[in-house]
């Protein structure tokens, strides 16, 4: 019998040839893609945000473990039925336009996406009308907004104009981030999250939502 | 006089420590297959990168707490960096870039969709733009008898980033092939601009972050 709870720490510990390994015997033992997701994956990535938290894992720990996660979900996905295949939400991620730093944002987009959000990456220097046509197209729920620089936080206000005068406003959620911003900017224009770390983003996303 | 340099990877010092603080290790070492990958991306970086810079010296007056004059243009460089730079009599203006070759690379990664690799590759690119300041630093040290600050850039630290338009003019047009955007933002993207002060005796010099009030910063605690 393969020691499944082994995959939650293959996760957490971004170790991914063992992950995939381990994968693919649970699957051969009967478990379905969607029990394995719920009992082993998203807690591997709990665990690493666990330990995030406790300064006990930094950055690349993250990012190891969010690649684990992808690299199981790329197998499991095409097993599962289309429609049942269930991902917590959709939303697109961007640098606001005029600013280039996108490390950290990157960073948030890959650790949504390996908790299960689907994510349009927008990139960076992204403008208030590229951001409200992703939300159409891609029917999201969250937008996400970075910026590195003080002089670029303020655009994040135009974007919200944007998304308000295309009546969107009650229809997504709008989180933001990136070193000049801080929660009293978020209360001052008015946005539904405010986080300071690519972990803290996911539990926020979810949080906004309403899921867990 | 314009100074130019393009110098490949092999001929740097590089620091592996300064690649795994860019990653947000802080005093912390990476584990064996994250230095393996950091290995085999930097070597791949190595065969197709150049890091450019330029530099030239000017004559530098002090007008107020916060301003100096560099040549002909005023610089408000703003309460926190200004007080550094008493004693100042020249200022060694730069600009540095890891290249447009590194954004191409860079965006090829991200394509790829390897997440661990572009962020590996990004920090390092990190690392080679910030590299030319000490470099610099080091030339100025050998070629002139004077003491050198830390290096100050527009947009850092409460000077106005809008001052890279005045910055910019003082170089050749696209100087090592560096553009500003419309935010007053440099393309390539891992690109540096700033100055080092030059002064005959020892500059008061900011401990790593006393200019930055970024608590939450991932180098904060790694520096100091
Ligand atoms: C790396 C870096 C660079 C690199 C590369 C940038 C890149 N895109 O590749 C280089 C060296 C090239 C660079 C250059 C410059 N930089 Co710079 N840079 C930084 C630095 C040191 C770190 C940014 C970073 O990558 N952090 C690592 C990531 C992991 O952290 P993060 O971005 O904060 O993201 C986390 C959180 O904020 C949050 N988060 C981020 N986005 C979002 C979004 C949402 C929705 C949520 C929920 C959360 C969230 O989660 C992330 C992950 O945990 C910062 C200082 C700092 N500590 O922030 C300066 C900084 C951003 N740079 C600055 C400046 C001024 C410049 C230059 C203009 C300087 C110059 N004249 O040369 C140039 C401009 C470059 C250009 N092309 O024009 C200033 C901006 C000042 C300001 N507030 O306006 C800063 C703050 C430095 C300072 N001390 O003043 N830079």
């Amino acid at each position: 019998m393969a020691d499944s709870n082994k995959l939650i720490e293959f996760i957490a510990t971004g170790k991914l040839e063992d992950a995939k390994n381990l994968l693919n015997e649970t699957l051969a033992e009967g478990v379905s893609p969607q029990e394995i997701i719920d009992l082993y994956l998203i807690k591997g990535m709990e665990t690493v945000g666990q330990r995030f938290e406790e300064g006990k894992a930094f950055v690349p720990n993250l990012l190891m473990a969010a690649r684990a996660m992808k690299a199981c979900m790329d197998i499991l996905k095409p097993l599962m039925k289309e429609g049942s295949q269930k991902t917590l939400g959709t939303l697109v991620i961007g640098t606001v336009k005029g600013d280039l730093h996108d490390i950290g944002k990157n960073l948030v987009a890959s650790m949504l996406e390996g908790c299960g959000f689907k994510v349009i990456n927008l990139g960076v220097d992204v403008s208030g009308e590229q951001f409200v046509n992703a939300v159409k197209e891609n029917n999201a729920q969250i937008v996400c907004l970075s910026a590195l620089l003080t002089t670029t936080m303020n655009y994040m206000e135009e974007v919200i104009k944007t998304i308000e005068k295309e009546g969107l406003r009650d229809k997504v959620k709008i989180m933001i981030g990136g070193a000049p911003v801080n929660q009293e900017f978020a209360d001052k224009i008015g946005v539904d999250g405010y986080s300071s770390n690519a972990n803290e983003a996911v539990i926020l996303a979810k949080k906004v939502l309403n899921i867990c | 006089m314009l100074i130019e340099h393009s110098i490949k990877i092999k001929e740097l010092n590089l620091s592996k420590k300064d690649i795994y603080i860019s990653m947000g290790y802080r005093n912390d070492t990476p584990d064996k297959e994250t230095i393996k990958l950091i290995d085999s991306t930097l070597k791949e970086i190595s065969e197709i990168t150049i890091v450019r810079y330029m530099y030239f010296i000017s004559e530098v007056q002090i007008l107020s707490e916060t301003d100096i004059k560099i040549g002909e243009n005023i610089f408000s460089l703003g309460r926190k960096i200004g007080p550094y730079l008493g004693g100042i009599q020249k200022a060694c203006l730069y600009v540095s870039t890891a290249g447009k070759e590194f954004d191409e690379y860079l965006g090829n990664l991200k394509k790829s969709g390897d997440i661990m690799k572009e962020f590996i590759a990004d920090s390092i690119g990190t690392v080679l733009a910030e590299l030319s300041s000490s470099l610099i630093a080091n030339e100025l040290e050998k070629s002139y008898n004077m003491k050198v600050s830390s290096p100050y850039s527009p947009g850092y630290c409460g000077w106005d980033i809008k001052e890279q338009k005045k910055f910019f003019s003082l170089f050749p047009d696209k100087p090592c092939g560096i553009t500003l955007s419309d935010s007053f933002l440099m393309f390539p993207i891992k690109s540096v601009s700033g100055f080092i002060g030059l002064g005959n005796d020892s500059f008061k010099r900011p401990k790593h972050c006393d200019l930055c009030n970024n608590l939450l910063c991932f180098k904060r605690r790694a520096t100091n």
